[in-house]
């Protein structure tokens, strides 16, 4: 007996020495924070948050009600965090903590099936192949417990079904053990990582069906059933508490999410990119992570993909598998294990087609339940997902073929032990990079692995502890990236979870908050607007901002540098003051005569009839005001619409501006993309072409818009034909032919012209644009293209088409000197027009072509009309209208052409004419401080650049520019690349740089309204997922705004006054279950993000706000105690009966 | 040589038989319909039809399939040190179609010897 235990002793005592290797990663304080890796640092804090459903860190508020799993899975950390007071030694002892039970996990199980003396080296080998490998490696770069724990589970719950079904444990004892063991190792509550387990275990419960069949022992397939059943039921209701709440959040929600990452054609889409490495060779060499082909950055990857020693390597332990598999007199000697290894060889091909995603081979079975298999689309990157199920498999198949190759041919006792040790030595070293390489440092400088900036630390503890008990909004600025709404920081933290949220309680409102009045915030930031910048602040209510002089954005260009405009300015206004600076942190306090309570009575309103893309400008505008802005269309708002109009004292309404797309009208005249014609008008099935375009166009009789699209779409196919006609041999009947297709363009034409008559005013401006540059690309496709025709054919063709583009440019205007508007006026009255321009003001304004003399009041009758706006010259370049030069350029030379300002975020035209006179490889591009270098070429990216046509003609180049954001400089830049010492000379004329983005138009009426007498209101908040607002003799009814990102689940529940002491605790809080909410009809959002209702109750009483998923989270924690102490019960009883025994 | 002459002696109906369906399969290939149906999901089916043929009438077993994985996984760990990465995973496709065949004929074998005789 002490033998047996000395010799598990020392088996375990590897595995958990080997599990120390932790603590070469983090040193000197470092710590593990950023990218997805999800850690915090204070992760007892965040359980918490956990708990309540709802963390007030995110913006305005965010429901992690979906999150639930992670208080299992994280709270290792938490504890050895609290345990041991500090971050960077609690997360080493929780990473050895995962290592071992990982490692432990797979010992069992290779224990239960080898459990002979002699097969110590299989039992060690797979517990340490299962623990260093590279499918885990790529996980722990971002610590990823719920990968970890899921991970570990797998060998165990392997284990259990597969005693069950061998009826080695009860249905009910196996169905506990399952429970449990998914109780403790949940994958973080996060459905879509089950896809390893659920390969492995529905391949064994298939095999052990099949055994059944063929022994035709129906009771065996029967018990199966009952098994899997059993399993299902019993862990659903140990885990209750994550399942319930994950249910309730997906429910309904499933085609939303879909069509957010855009249906199953994107999934799709992504899952071909993301598996294109993934090929069964890759595979059987426990390979094929996609990370390792495509970041260029990746730490270790390149060795093992180039080294010629670790291919052959990698290589050895798939052909020791076979090799065994080949000798039958090997394997015969096993029979005992037999039936688990070849149940395990099964796990690992089946694994392989589902890890293989869309890939061929097996592509097509992915794609096949991708498509017709409801909620299979959660399992969209496929390796990641089901990649376990092959780990698990091959490592075990791995490290039994290695011993049983070893156990055969070696007889000597120490030459077994030293074959043994090297094979476990030579795993740990072929997995070198977890001793030796910084695989947290995935971009450099980025990286998961960082040393917090003492300042950092400090500005956290001090926001921390001033204000421990106050709802405090801090605003984060500069603003994130644009791009990927990152948090970046040059000392090399990188993440999309704001790094203040990982470290303070406050609410910390950054630019990921996608809602239009925030948006107008930053925009009022980055565009110098002080006025709107702090009106937000105070309508918002943020208290704080708090100021970052260490980002890094993730271009690696952009940092705190190119916003110091914005805390040299802004910053500076007297309302805003230093209240703290430590290093490169300040934090400044707003000062605000008024702060936005979380809860208020909304006396008035503004009523807006808006688009939400509008809105955003309309906040620019309109953030003096206090009242809360109420806009019409909405599913929420639609109920409260007439109701809302007595107490509306604004209304607003905006124009829509017409030929505003002036890139998309630059995308077709600059069009290069020309059909491919598969059956000229000679072919015999060509009458059968022409029948299927005459019943296309047949079919959108109805819809103009459509049918002209088509005319235009085809009579450039005709243009196609005709130079298809002259590329081939020219025969007897071309000049023929060509004479028909031309009349048949014509034919479009008209017809799409005719059709533009049908359209509405708005649409019809609109189409007369596009028609017109449709035909501006054909007369230049007819002279770059069609050159070859002949002339008697081309020349009437192409005067045509001028004649036509003179039709159309009467009445055209030039977008870039005039905006045209079409403007509903719902009501006769008094409005005041507000033009919000990037660009400089309008000179002059018409309303139906009359001039505006007053805009901030004029009487506008009901109905449509038509708004124009005229501006100055403008040019960027030069403080004349328009740039003319003659350039001439040796090798290494450059002109420039500098901005006159600093560009927002906006669109711009660049445009001029040119004729190179000399010499060739001209380049014009576009440069600003922060373009990015590429990681890969090493080669810096503009927004912008191209090689001018060397042909001694005039040509024109226009092109639309958006800057980087935060870009402070820019130039236009000619140089050359001829290298030879011959200049090269170009001449430039018309060079002009030209904000294009419209203005916005808004009209906006105010009314008068008599102001009733509103109840007085006493808020506390309990906890962030109930709040109590106590309410004071109100007379009628009033709006309730709650200034929480607004969702469904917040409710209303109208309670008697002073019932706050019991209502809101533990277990009475369940009473508000038995009590009617205020109806969801009467619940609604302002401000587009806040949630508001109304309410109709008078007399004095409380209102009791609350998250409906904390209440349904704190059943379902019921329904998982009552579950768990029954499997305790059970368990016991097991153990006493089998002691008796 | 005596051996080969022997076995082509011996099963020259079943050669005949397999050179005429690769010949056939090669063949219909180029044809509409049949070129998607021998090239779906991948465009190995007609090795594979093959080599299922090649399986049934010579009543290979699974150390024959196995070894010819083994030499073909050999190939493949050369293209791989040589960087020749897509010719080595198509030949690594073709192993993982032998690793089916040979397991599903290990199965098989293993059920016969656990059946009582």
């Amino acid at each position: 007996m002490i033998k047996k235990i000395t010799q598990n002793y020392w088996e375990v005592f590897t595995i958990f020495l080997l599990s120390l290797t932790p603590l070469l990663w983090l040193r000197h304080g470092e710590v593990i924070l950023g990218h997805d890796s999800g850690m915090r640092l204070d992760p007892m804090e965040y359980l918490k948050t956990l708990w309540y459903s709802w963390d007030p860190r995110v913006n305005f508020g965010f429901s992690v009600s979906h999150s639930k799993g992670f208080l299992i899975s994280q709270l290792p950390e938490a504890v050895f965090v609290k345990l041991t007071g500090s971050v960077s030694l609690g997360q080493t002892m929780s990473f050895v903590f995962w290592f071992f039970v990982i490692g432990i996990s797979m010992y069992l199980l290779i224990k239960r099936f080898f459990p002979e003396r002699d097969f110590w080296g299989i039992r060690i080998c797979a517990a340490v192949f299962y623990m260093y490998n590279f499918f885990l490696l790529q996980g722990w770069f971002i610590t990823e417990r719920a990968k970890f724990s899921l991970f570990a589970a797998l060998p165990l719950l392997f284990l259990i079904c597969w005693d069950t079904l061998e009826k080695n444990y009860s249905i009910l004892k196996g169905s506990i053990l399952f429970a449990g063991v998914l109780f403790f190792l949940n994958g973080g509550g996060s459905p879509p990582m089950y896809g390893g387990i659920l390969v492995t275990l529905g391949v064994t419960v298939v095999f052990f069906i099949i055994r059944d069949l063929l022994r035709k022992s129906w009771r065996g397939i029967a018990r199966t059933v009952l098994s899997v059943c059993s399993f299902i039921v019993i862990t659903a209701l140990v885990n209750a508490y994550w399942l319930v709440p994950q249910f309730y959040n997906a429910f309904g929600k499933y085609q939303t999410q879909l069509a957010g990452v855009g249906g199953i054609n994107g999934i799709l889409a992504w899952e071909q990119t993301i598996s294109q490495h993934v090929y069964p060779l890759n595979l059987f060499r426990l390979q094929g992570i996609p990370d390792w082909y495509e970041n260029t950055n990746h730490p270790y990857s390149h060795r093992y993909l180039t080294h010629p020693l670790l291919i052959v390597l990698s290589f050895i332990p798939i052909i020791s598998v076979i090799f065994v598999l080949l000798k039958r007199n090997l394997w015969v000697k096993y029979e005992r294990q037999l039936p688990f290894l070849l149940l395990v060889l099964l796990i690992f091909l089946i694994g392989i087609i589902f890890s293989g995603g869309s890939n061929p081979p097996f592509g097509f079975i992915y794609v096949l339940f991708l498509r017709y298999m409801p909620g299979f689309a959660i399992f969209r990157s496929a390796l990641y997902k089901f990649g376990s199920s092959v780990w698990f498999s091959a490592i075990i198949l791995f490290s039994a073929s290695f011993f049983i190759i070893i156990h055969h041919y070696i007889r000597q006792r120490v030459a077994y032990f030293l074959s043994s040790i090297f094979i476990i030595t030579l795993v740990l070293f072929y997995h070198f990079p977890y001793f030796t390489v910084d695989f947290f440092r995935w971009s450099p400088p980025f990286t998961t692995k960082v040393t917090l900036p003492g300042y950092v630390k400090d500005m956290m503890s001090y926001i921390n502890a001033e204000y421990e008990n106050e709802d405090v909004r801090i605003l984060l600025l500069p603003p994130l990236d644009s791009q990927f709404s990152a948090d970046s920081y040059r000392w090399g933290f990188w993440s999309l979870d704001i790094l203040t949220r990982l470290g303070t309680n406050a609410s910390i409102i950054a630019s990921d908050a996608d809602i239009p009045i925030m948006n107008a915030l930053f925009d009022a930031a980055t565009t110098h607007n002080s006025l709107s910048f702090y009106s937000i602040l105070k309508r918002v209510g943020v208290q704080k901002i708090l100021w970052r002089g260490d980002v890094l954005y993730p271009d690696k260009q952009t940092t705190s540098n190119n916003f110091s405009f914005i805390r040299d300015e802004l910053l500076q206004m007297p309302e805003i003051s230093r209240e703290k600076e430590i290093g490169d942190w300040t934090l400044y306090n707003v000062e605000s005569a008024s702060p936005q309570a979380p809860v208020r009575i909304e006396p008035i309103l503004i009523k807006a009839s808006v688009d939400v893309s509008k809105l955003e400008s309309l906040y620019k505008m309109m953030g003096s005001t206090s009242s809360s802005m109420f806009l019409t269309g909405l599913p929420q708002n639609v109920n409260l619409e007439k109701d809302i109009t007595p107490i509306a004292d604004t209304e607003v309404v905006s124009a829509i501006c017409l030929l505003c797309n002036l890139e998309e009208l630059l995308k077709i005249e600059n069009s290069k993309d020309i059909q491919y014609i598969r059956l000229l008008p000679d072919s015999p099935f060509y009458p059968y072409i022409l029948f299927k375009e005459r019943s296309l166009l047949r079919s959108y009789n109805s819809i103009p818009p459509l049918r002209i699209d088509a005319n235009l779409g085809l009579a450039m196919k005709r243009l196609a034909e005709i130079r298809d006609l002259y590329k081939r041999d020219i025969k007897d009947n071309t000049v023929y032919l060509t004479q028909q297709t031309i009349t048949r363009f014509k034919k479009h034409v008209e017809d799409a012209i005719a059709e533009s008559h049908m359209l509405s005013d708005i649409d019809r401006n609109i189409y007369r644009a596009r028609i017109r540059a449709n035909l501006k690309f054909y007369t230049k496709y007819l002279s770059e293209e069609i050159a070859v025709a002949p002339k008697e054919m081309a020349i009437p063709l192409y005067e045509y088409l001028e004649n036509k583009m003179e039709l159309f440019s009467e009445g055209a205007i030039d977008i870039l000197d005039e905006a045209q508007y079409f403007l509903t006026i719902p009501t006769d009255g008094t409005y005041k027009l507000l033009v919000l321009s990037d660009r400089i003001k309008p000179s002059t304004i018409f309303l139906d072509n009359n001039e505006l003399t007053n805009p901030d009041s004029e009487y506008i009758t009901q109905g449509g009309h038509k708004l124009t706006l005229r501006f100055a010259a403008e040019n960027l370049l030069s403080t004349t209208s328009s740039v003319s030069a003659d350039i001439n350029l040796l090798y290494g030379e450059q002109k420039r052409f500098r901005l006159s300002q600093t560009l927002y975020q906006s669109q711009y035209i660049l445009q001029f004419d040119y004729m190179i006179k000399g010499g060739n490889n001209i380049y014009v591009s576009y440069h600003q401080d922060n373009d990015v270098i590429d990681d890969a070429t090493g080669n810096v990216k503009r927004v912008f650049s191209m090689r001018l046509v060397d042909d001694g003609k005039w040509h024109t180049v226009r092109t639309i520019i958006r800057p980087n954001f935060g870009a402070k400089t820019g130039e236009v830049i000619f140089f050359t690349a001829n290298t030879t010492d011959n200049k090269s000379q170009v001449v430039i004329s018309n060079m002009k740089f030209q904000n294009i983005r419209p203005p916005e138009v808004f009209a906006i009426k105010k009314n008068e309204v008599s102001l009733s007498r509103q109840p007085e209101i006493v808020y506390k908040k309990i906890t962030p997922s109930v709040r109590i607002v106590s309410i004071a003799d109100a007379r009628e009814y009033f709006l309730l705004s709650f200034s929480e990102t607004y969702d469904k689940d917040w409710e209303a529940f109208i309670v008697p006054f002073g019932s706050e002491k019991t209502l809101t605790k533990f277990p009475w809080i369940f009473s508000l279950l038995s009590l009617k909410s205020v109806d969801e009809k009467e619940h609604f959002i302002l401000d587009e993000y806040k949630n508001a209702w109304r309410i109709d109750k008078a007399g004095t009483y409380d209102i009791v706000l609350i998250y409906r998923p904390y209440l349904i989270f704190l059943i379902s924690v019921g329904m998982s105690l009552v579950a768990i102490s029954l499997s305790f019960v059970l368990l016991a009883t097991f153990c006493r009966r089998k002691g008796d025994e | 040589m005596n051996k080969i002459s022997n076995f082509v002696t011996k099963n020259i109906a079943k050669i005949i038989v397999l050179l005429s369906a690769t010949i056939f399969l090669e063949f219909m290939e180029k044809f509409p319909y049949m070129n998607i149906l021998l090239s779906f999901p991948y465009r190995w089916n007609s090795f594979l039809l093959i080599s299922l043929l090649a399986i049934l009438l010579f009543k290979l077993n699974e150390r024959h399939t196995f070894k010819v994985a083994l030499f073909l996984l050999g190939i493949s760990v050369v293209l791989s040190v040589f960087g020749k990465e897509t010719v080595a995973q198509s030949v690594g496709k073709i192993v993982y179609y032998l690793l089916w065949f040979g397991s599903i004929q290990m199965i098989i074998a293993f059920v016969r010897l656990k059946k009582p005789s």
